[in-house]
């Protein structure tokens, strides 16, 4: 059977990754922002007795890679030599896109355009000739609508039939007298050496003259470095880049009219809603209403779905006890009932938030905060760009670190690693919802949105600190591309809030099931000890780092739960279950925190505070050392929160007690 | 008004100026009205949770909800502003104003039956008594919403298509 490999590639948020998922069937995370995919993806399908193996590349506005995941998309294309590259264009913003294409076909590449959202190009009144543009760079060009899986199989046929081709010429765009004659001087030093002829050399050529690092990095290593270096010593390469770009949209600007006769003038609805969004005085406000009405509504409209969880596992845990013999009643009942139940109440919060989160993200909102939370991050030392990282950590910080992939500068990479830990994740959403409906009432949903603000302002205020005193400089500019803005599906929605939903309850199988099981053998040995007692073997080591939280309020419970936070902060929850011996009255969980004198609303606040700035878990420490390639910026991280986690807590509880409050 | 300046003689012309005009001057004097009137509900309702005021159930005592309907106000009255000096693209400001408020009015209302169905659960969970009002769930955001859902369907056909630019 014919085997070929096929490369998605184009701008960042143009629908790759839907289309990559609408080719294979698979469920990749897809979002309505530039930069969701920061690895390549592979997936098999088969089609017309053709294996195809696709690849799905992350976004790239040119071939003159910058950050990380760009250059993980070009050097693709150029060393693997995908047997085709299907460049996806997004049918709305032809003239950006179209200039990845020209140096796509500048590098020879086998070439099929999608040109996807095709739908709301006509929506918006785009005359779009799909025929003159395959006419203008002789490449087969197909509509596509990934979202709903429209042009699909053209769009299989099409790549087969070009597979089926021979070699491809390239493409050239005159860049004027000047600029030529040094890239055919170039061409002819590169001749020289025959481990550079594996690029196309008149694309080699204009790269090395662009003062592209990567292409440079491989002339370097070349027998004709030192000659082309003397040769590139008189030539101004930021002059040469911005020359060859004008020429690249010149050649585009003059087919425009041709290949599209009404591409939209008008103010187009996303910029209507533009106008308003990113308005310097109204933007921030109305991020902030919109994210404190999504709290107030995952806080009050789950709280009777909490209610009816709560008391089916209490009722189980207290049969369990009831029913089974000592010690197995106590384990059934307390440890694995009464641990898993005090996690599974929040399923409903938790997955109404994803729900509502995942909705402002399809919606393309989330970009606009980023641009809107511009201004003052740049001016607070952060990189725009980081704002993005920034809110998936709302979601979980493993995926958020790992997306700081995007920012080019190496400095603003490591500030945004290390602040992006503060923002709150979904797993401390169960121990604010827990203490802030037991003890602030009706302005739990307050509570709970401040919580979200302040991981905000910890983060913002600690950049500002690493810029000051660990990463002098200014950040890097920030350029992002707004998509448009799109009615969300409740369908994708409803995939996204159940795919980060999923990994809750994932883990409330595995790890807060394992934890529960640990802290309820620490709270019940050694034997013949009162279970849950300070004699048990939690109660020794919760007494044993009980003076460092004293200041704090926190009695040995408190610490025991925090310190297995550590492996998952779920566990923080499940394990003040146990410790408070769920199954063994009628009580629930929120019954029993409210009667236990060490609980009042300041110490209360003070855990919260405590859970939302401390280390988040063993997987995020994890992939902080992954990215930073470093154990040192890992141990700052670790101890920087927890330090930072126990002076907030400290002000919190002790501040609160100054000002009279209980 | 600015409206209408680089309009042509011609009686075609001025007719579709007119029409031009009207349009936008009902745009701007409903957002005249909308903005003001949630302006004057969340002053209230920020000040009775503060204490200068007493509580009322038309002027909840919910700081937060009372910020977010200023939000809301500013949205209108920017929109005011704007098209009081001509400027057709002061439209947007209305158009998401309408969407933002309805988006608003649609999460109390979720909110209204969250609170609805705990109250609901108390006899079966707890055997206590069912106690729910109906008048003290009304938050302003929801029959404030009621004049946006009037803008809604007045102009909805708009709120897809591009705008023309003159």
């Amino acid at each position: 059977m014919k085997k070929i490999t096929v490369a998605l590639a184009g701008n960042p948020n143009v629908g790759k990754t839907s289309l990559f998922n609408a080719l294979t069937g698979a469920k990749q995370k897809v979002g309505n922002w530039p930069g969701v995919t920061v690895e390549k993806k592979v997936g098999k399908i088969e089609h017309k007795g053709v294996d195809i193996t696709l690849v799905d590349l992350p976004g790239t506005y040119s071939l003159s890679a910058y950050s990380e995941d760009e250059i993980i998309a070009r050097d693709f294309i150029i060393d693997e030599k995908p047997d085709i590259v299907v460049h996806i264009v997004d049918s709305t913003n032809l003239e950006r896109n179209f200039y990845l294409t020209s140096q796509l076909l500048e590098l020879g590449c086998p070439l099929v355009i999608a040109l996807n959202m095709s739908d709301m190009a006509d929506a918006q009144g785009d005359k779009i000739d799909e025929h003159m543009i395959s006419e203008y760079f002789e490449v087969p060009v197909v509509r596509t609508v990934a979202s709903e899986k429209k042009g699909i199989q053209k769009l299989l046929d099409a790549i087969i039939g070009e597979s089926s081709l021979g070699p491809h010429h390239e493409h050239e765009i005159s860049y004027g007298k000047k600029v030529e004659d040094k890239i055919r001087v170039l061409e002819e030093i590169l001749h020289h050496d025959k481990s550079l002829s594996k690029y196309p050399s008149r694309w080699f050529a204009a790269r090395i003259l662009e003062g592209d690092a990567n292409a440079l990095s491989k002339v370097e290593k070349s027998s004709v470095w030192k000659k082309a270096d003397d040769f590139l010593k008189n030539c101004d390469s930021d002059i040469y880049e911005a020359e060859m770009a004008d020429k690249r949209y010149e050649f585009i600007g003059a087919m425009m009219p041709q290949v599209c006769s009404k591409c939209a003038t008008n103010l187009s609805v996303s910029g209507m809603v533009d106008k308003v969004m990113t308005n310097k005085y109204l933007g921030i406000p109305i991020f902030l209403a919109l994210m404190w009405a999504a709290f107030e509504l995952t806080f009050t409209f789950s709280v009777p779905f909490m209610d009816l969880i709560d008391f089916v596992f209490v009722s189980l845990a207290e049969s369990a006890s009831a029913s089974l013999p000592g010690m197995w009643g106590s384990l059934i009942g307390d440890g694995i009932i009464g641990g898993l139940g005090a996690v599974l109440i929040f399923v409903p919060p938790i997955f109404l938030l994803f729900l509502l989160l995942s909705l402002l993200e399809d919606s393309g909102y989330l970009a606009r905060a980023a641009f809107i939370m511009d201004r003052l991050m740049y001016k607070l030392g952060l990189h725009g760009k980081s704002f993005i990282p920034l809110l998936m950590g709302f979601g979980c910080s493993v995926p958020a670190v790992m997306a700081t992939r995007t920012i080019e500068d190496k400095k603003d990479r490591l500030i945004t690693i290390l602040v992006t830990p503060f923002m709150s994740c979904g797993a401390r959403l169960p121990v604010y919802i827990i203490l802030a409906g037991v003890f602030f009432g009706r302005d739990a949903g307050t509570v709970i949105f401040g919580l979200y603000v302040l991981g905000i302002v910890i983060a913002i205020l600690s950049a500002l600190l690493f810029r000051k005193v660990l990463f002098k400089g200014e950040p890097a500019p920030f350029i992002l591309e707004l998509p448009p803005y799109r009615m969300p599906g409740i369908k994708t929605a409803l995939l996204h809030m159940w795919e980060r939903g999923a990994m809750y309850l994932k883990k409330a199988g595995t790890v807060i099931l394992l934890g529960a099981l640990i802290v309820w053998f620490l709270a019940s040995f050694p034997e013949g000890i009162e279970y849950g007692s300070e004699a048990s073997y939690a109660g020794s080591m919760g007494k044993f780092f009980e003076p460092i939280f004293t200041p704090l309020g926190f009695d040995w419970k408190i610490v025991v739960a925090l310190l297995f936070g550590f492996i998952a902060k779920e566990i923080v929850v499940g394990a003040l279950g146990v410790l408070y011996g769920v199954g063994e009255s009628e009580e629930s969980l929120s019954e029993s925190l409210q009667a236990d004198p060490v609980f009042t609303p300041l110490s209360a606040l003070g855990v919260m505070v405590f859970t939302l700035v401390y280390v988040p878990c063993v997987a995020t420490v994890a992939v902080i050392k992954k990215e930073t390639g470093s154990w040192k910026w890992t141990l700052f991280s670790v101890f920087y929160s927890t330090g930072l986690a126990w002076l907030l807590a400290f002000i919190v509880f002790q501040g609160g007690k100054l000002l009279g409050f209980a | 008004m600015a409206v209408g300046i680089h309009c042509l003689p011609g009686w075609k012309v001025i007719r579709f100026c007119i029409r031009k005009m009207d349009k936008i001057r009902a745009r701007l004097w409903f957002s005249v009205v909308v903005g003001i009137a949630y302006l004057f509900f969340g002053l209230m309702q920020v000040l009775s949770s503060i204490g200068v005021m007493p509580e009322i159930s038309i002027f909840p005592a919910d700081l937060m909800g009372g910020l977010l309907l200023i939000v809301i106000s500013f949205v209108f009255l920017f929109g005011a502003r704007e098209l009081s000096f001509g400027e057709q693209e002061g439209v947007s400001y209305v158009y998401v104003g309408i969407v933002l408020s309805l988006i608003m009015m649609g999460i109390y209302v979720f909110i209204v039956l969250g609170n609805l169905l705990s109250a609901a659960l108390v006899p079966i969970l707890e055997d206590g008594p069912f106690e729910w009002d109906l008048i003290s769930e009304l938050r302003p955001v929801i029959f404030l919403g009621v004049l946006s859902l009037i803008g809604f369907y007045s102009w909805k056909d708009e709120f897809s298509k591009p705008m023309k630019l003159r």
